[in-house]
C-alpha cells in the first residue's frame, strides 16, 4: 500500500505564537509570493497535496464566537482563490483549498473547483466544512443561527441537520461536475451543433436547504471529479466522509486509535492521520523551540491532533507505524511552517525514501492519479 | 499639452454567436491555455484589463437548452486568480452578479484578488432576477424585477463598508511585544435587502477596493453607474450617439458629489484587421458569413418581429431586447445576457464590427 504525506497549510504554522518566531514572516501573509513559496517547497517534497485552511469567519480561539484577542494571527484571504492563484506556479501537486458548505452556494463552489481543475490541469480537491458558529450565519444572514447551549456546543440535532447538509452540498457539487459528458462539446458544422446537447444534464437536486437545477456552467473538469475531503473527529463527520468524500483527515492521538476510528468511516475512503509537527535534528532542541512557543501563549498548546515534537526520523517511525496500522497517509501540520515544512520535505521525505516508503519521482500528473484513485466515468453518461 | 491617453480592454470571447467556433483556429473556450494566451497577449500590448462575461444558467430556447453557440465558462473569481498568476500588469476585470451572491462573500473574494493581483480586481456589477437563474442558487427567484438594482446599490454599499472596514495599518506584527493586530473590521449592515454583521476578515486590499464597472444602459443602470461606478461601457457606436450617451451619464455625476472625470466611459467594438480596407472588408464579411450558420439563422428568423429574445428563459424575456430602440437592437450582435438580437448586425465603416462585446451582460 503506497504511503502518501500532504501538509495542511494554515497562517504562519498551527502554533498560535508561531508567527513570532524568528524566521516567520507574518507581514508576508497576504501576498501571493508567501503561498506560493510555501506550496513549491512542499512539491520540491514530492507531496501528494497541500490542504489550505480557511474559516468563513475571522479566525477566533473561540469555538463559537470571536475573541479580542491581538497577540495572534487575524485575517485570511479566501482559500479557493490563493490555490488558483498558485495553480499556474506549481505542476504536480494536488491543491485542496477549504471550502464552507454551512454559507456558501454548491453551485457556484462547483466551478470554482472545476476551474481550480482546469487551471492546475488536474490537480485539484477541496476540503469541505462545516460550520455551526452562530457568528458565520449573522455574516450572511440568510438563516437564523444555531443555539449554542450552555455546554458550549450546539445540540446533536443541529449538528445532524448542518453534516446532513454538508452531504447534500456534495452531492450537488459532484453531479454539477458531472452535468457535462466529457463529450458534451461536438463542434459540428455540419448541424451548426457546438454542444450535443443530450450529453448535458439536469441534476434536479432538491433538499432541505436547497434545490440545485443545473446544468453547470462549465464543462466536466480534467479529473472528471476533483478530490472532495474533509476533516473528521465524531460520528456525524465520520459518516459524512464515508458517504460522500474520496479522502478523509483524522485525528488518532495514539496508534491504537486507528482501527477504531476506520471502523466507523463508511465506505472505505482514503484516510489520512493528522499531526501537528515540531521538527529539529535534535529532539532536545525542538522540545526547547516548542517549550519557547508555548511560553510565549502562556500555556501548553491544546489540539484537536497528535503533536508530535522530535527529530525527522522519529516522525518518520510514527509515519510507518500509522501507516501499518491501516492509515493510507499522514497530513502534517507544521507548527511553525517557516521552520518545520523544509524539516518535512528535507528531513522526513528523504528519511522515509531511504527506507522505500515514499516516492522518490512524481507518478502522476493528477491529483487522483498520485492517490491512485481511476478518473470515474460520468453518472449521467449512458 | 499631452494627448489623451486611450483605455483599451480586451473581452474574452465565446459563449454566443459571434465566435466562429467552427474555424479549427478557435481554439477551446474552457482550457487554461486559451485564458493565459488571450491575458498574456493583452499584456503585451499594454491594454489596462481584460474583461470577462458570466451567466450563471446555460440558455435555453423553448424549454432545451440553446446548443448552436459556443457554451461553457470558467468560474471567474478563480480563473482571474489564476491569472493572476501568468501577468503582473493587467488588469483582471470579472461580471459578478449581485442577485445570486452575498455581499460578505463578494467583498472576502475580491480583497482577496486584489491582495492576490498586487491590485489589479476590477468587478463588472451585474443584476438579474428571474427565477430561471435562481433555480441554480439557494434562494431561488427571490427578487422582483423592480428590485433588482435597489439590490445592486444595496450590495455595493455593503460591500464598500466592508472593504473600507480596515483602513490598512492594522497589523502590527511586532514580534517583540507579541502585538499582532489592531481589532478592525467590525460592521453592521441592515438595509432592506440585507441584516449582516460581524467583522470582516481581509486586510485592506492595495486597491482599497476593486474598480467597478457597469454596463446597463437603461435609465436605472446609468444612474447606477453614475453614484457609484468608475467606468461603464457603452454600445453606442456612432458619434452622435456616443457623444449623446457621454453628455447624459457625465450629466447625472453632480449629484452624486461626483466629477465628470470619475466616471470613464468605455465604447465597445470589435476589430477586424487586414493590411487594406479592401481586405479588411473582405475578412469582415468571412467572418460574418461563419458567425451565422444555416442553424442559427433559422433560430433568428423565427423570432423575428417578436421583439422577444429567442433563446430567452422560460420564465423571463430579456429586458434588454424588448426595451431597445431598434438603432441599439441592430447594433449588437449578441449580449452575453444570453440574448439574440431580432435583426442581423450592421457592419460599420473601416471594417470594425459592432457585436457582443459591445453588449456587456448586464440585464
Amino acid at each position: 500500500m503506497t504511503l502518501h504525506l500532504a501538509v495542511a497549510l494554515e497562517g504562519t504554522g498551527w502554533h498560535p505564537a508561531s508567527w513570532r518566531e524568528p524566521e516567520a514572516r507574518p507581514t508576508e501573509l497576504f501576498t501571493a509570493g508567501y503561498w506560493a513559496g510555501q506550496v513549491q517547497e512542499a512539491e520540491r517534497g514530492l507531496l501528494d497535496l497541500v490542504t489550505l485552511e480557511d474559516t468563513f469567519a475571522i479566525q477566533s480561539s473561540r469555538p463559537f464566537e470571536p475573541d479580542d484577542r491581538t497577540d495572534q494571527v487575524r485575517g485570511r484571504l479566501d482559500a479557493t482563490l490563493v490555490a488558483a492563484r498558485i495553480a499556474p506556479l506549481t505542476s504536480h501537486i494536488g491543491l485542496v483549498p477549504t471550502a464552507v458548505a454551512t454559507h456558501t452556494e454548491p453551485f457556484h463552489f462547483s466551478k470554482a473547483i472545476a476551474t481550480l481543475d482546469f487551471a492546475s490541469r488536474g490537480r485539484a480537491g477541496v476540503r469541505v466544512r462545516v460550520s455551526s458558529r452562530p457568528d458565520e450565519f449573522a455574516l450572511v444572514g440568510r438563516r437564523t443561527a444555531p443555539t449554542v447551549g450552555s455546554a458550549g456546543s450546539v445540540s446533536a440535532g443541529t449538528r445532524e441537520e448542518l453534516f446532513a447538509e454538508g452531504v447534500d452540498w456534495i452531492e450537488v457539487i459532484r453531479r454539477l461536475w458531472d452535468s457535462w459528458e466529457d463529450d458534451a462539446e461536438i463542434r459540428d458544422a455540419a448541424t451548426g451543433r457546438f454542444v450535443d446537447r443530450d450529453k448535458l444534464h439536469y441534476i434536479d437536486f432538491e433538499g432541505p436547504q436547497f434545490s440545485v437545477r443545473g446544468p453547470s456552467i462549465t464543462p466536466r473538469p480534467p479529473q472528471g471529479q476533483p478530490v472532495v475531503s474533509a476533516l473528521a473527529h465524531r460520528e456525524v463527520a465520520y459518516e459524512l466522509v464515508g458517504k460522500a468524500c474520496d479522502l478523509g483527515f483524522v485525528t488518532p492521538m495514539e496508534t491504537a486509535d486507528i482501527a477504531g476510528i476506520k471502523a466507523e468511516i463508511p465506505n472505505e475512503p482514503l484516510v489520512f492521520g493528522d499531526v501537528v509537527a515540531f521538527l529539529d535534528e535534535s529532539a532536545e532542541t525542538a522540545r526547547d523551540r516548542k517549550g519557547r512557543l508555548d511560553d510565549r501563549l502562556g500555556r501548553e498548546l491544546i489540539s484537536d491532533a497528535r503533536v508530535f515534537v522530535g527529530t525527522p526520523a522519529e516522525l518518520a517511525d510514527l509515519v510507518q507505524e500509522w501507516h501499518g496500522a491501516g492509515l493510507d497517509g499522514v497530513r502534517v501540520r507544521p507548527g511553525s511552517v517557516d521552520h518545520d515544512l523544509v524539516r518535512v520535505t528535507r528531513g522526513l521525505v528523504p528519511e522515509l525514501q531511504r527506507r522505500g516508503a515514499f516516492r522518490t519521482e512524481y507518478e502522476a500528473d493528477t491529483l487522483r492519479g498520485l492517490l491512485g484513485l481511476p478518473r470515474p466515468a460520468d453518472r449521467y453518461a449512458a | 499639452m499631452s494627448r489623451k491617453q486611450i483605455h483599451l480592454a480586451a473581452h474574452f470571447p465565446g459563449v454566443n454567436n459571434t465566435t466562429v467556433w467552427s474555424d479549427p483556429a478557435s481554439g477551446s473556450h474552457i482550457d487554461f491555455s486559451s485564458f493565459e494566451h488571450f491575458a498574456r497577449t493583452a499584456e503585451r500590448a499594454k491594454f489596462d484589463f481584460l474583461f470577462l462575461a458570466e451567466g450563471l444558467r446555460l440558455r435555453e430556447q423553448n424549454g432545451v437548452i440553446y446548443d448552436l453557440d459556443v457554451m461553457g465558462r470558467p468560474d471567474t473569481f478563480t480563473v482571474l486568480a489564476a491569472l493572476a498568476a501568468v501577468t503582473d500588469r493587467l488588469g483582471l476585470a470579472g461580471t459578478i452578479n449581485s442577485t445570486f451572491n452575498e455581499p460578505y462573500e463578494v467583498a472576502r473574494q475580491f480583497a482577496s484578488l486584489d491582495h492576490l493581483s498586487a491590485g489589479r480586481a476590477a468587478w463588472n456589477v451585474v443584476t438579474s432576477w428571474d427565477a430561471f437563474t435562481g433555480e441554480n442558487f439557494r434562494r431561488g427567484g427571490f427578487l422582483p424585477k423592480e428590485k433588482r438594482y435597489s439590490r445592486a446599490k444595496e450590495f455595493l454599499a455593503a460591500t464598500f463598508e466592508l472593504f473600507d472596514s480596515w483602513r490598512g495599518d492594522e497589523i502590527v506584527a511586532d514580534k517583540e511585544t507579541g502585538e499582532f493586530w489592531r481589532p478592525t473590521g467590525d460592521f453592521a449592515i441592515r438595509t432592506d435587502q440585507f441584516d449582516i454583521s460581524g467583522r470582516f476578515p481581509v486586510p485592506r486590499s492595495p486597491q482599497g477596493r476593486p474598480v467597478i464597472l457597469q454596463a446597463g444602459d437603461s435609465e436605472e443602470g446609468r444612474e447606477f453607474a453614475a453614484s457609484g461606478a468608475d467606468a461603464i461601457f457603452t454600445r453606442h457606436g456612432t458619434l452622435e450617439a456616443g457623444q449623446a450617451f457621454y453628455a447624459d451619464v457625465k450629466g447625472r455625476l453632480a449629484k452624486y458629489g461626483r466629477d465628470p472625470e470619475d466616471l470613464k466611459i468605455l465604447p465597445a467594438a470589435t476589430f477586424v484587421l487586414g493590411d487594406t480596407d479592401a481586405e479588411a472588408q473582405e475578412k469582415a464579411r468571412h467572418v460574418r458569413y461563419q458567425q451565422v450558420s444555416p442553424a442559427t439563422a433559422i433560430k433568428f428568423s423565427s423570432s423575428c418581429g417578436t421583439g422577444t429574445c429567442p433563446t430567452t428563459t422560460r420564465t423571463a424575456r430579456c429586458p434588454r431586447w424588448t426595451r431597445s430602440s431598434g438603432r441599439t437592437r441592430s447594433r449588437a450582435a449578441a449580449p452575453a445576457c444570453g440574448c439574440t438580437p431580432t435583426r442581423s448586425p450592421r457592419r460599420t465603416s473601416g471594417g470594425s464590427w459592432p457585436r457582443p462585446s459591445s453588449c456587456p451582460p448586464a440585464r
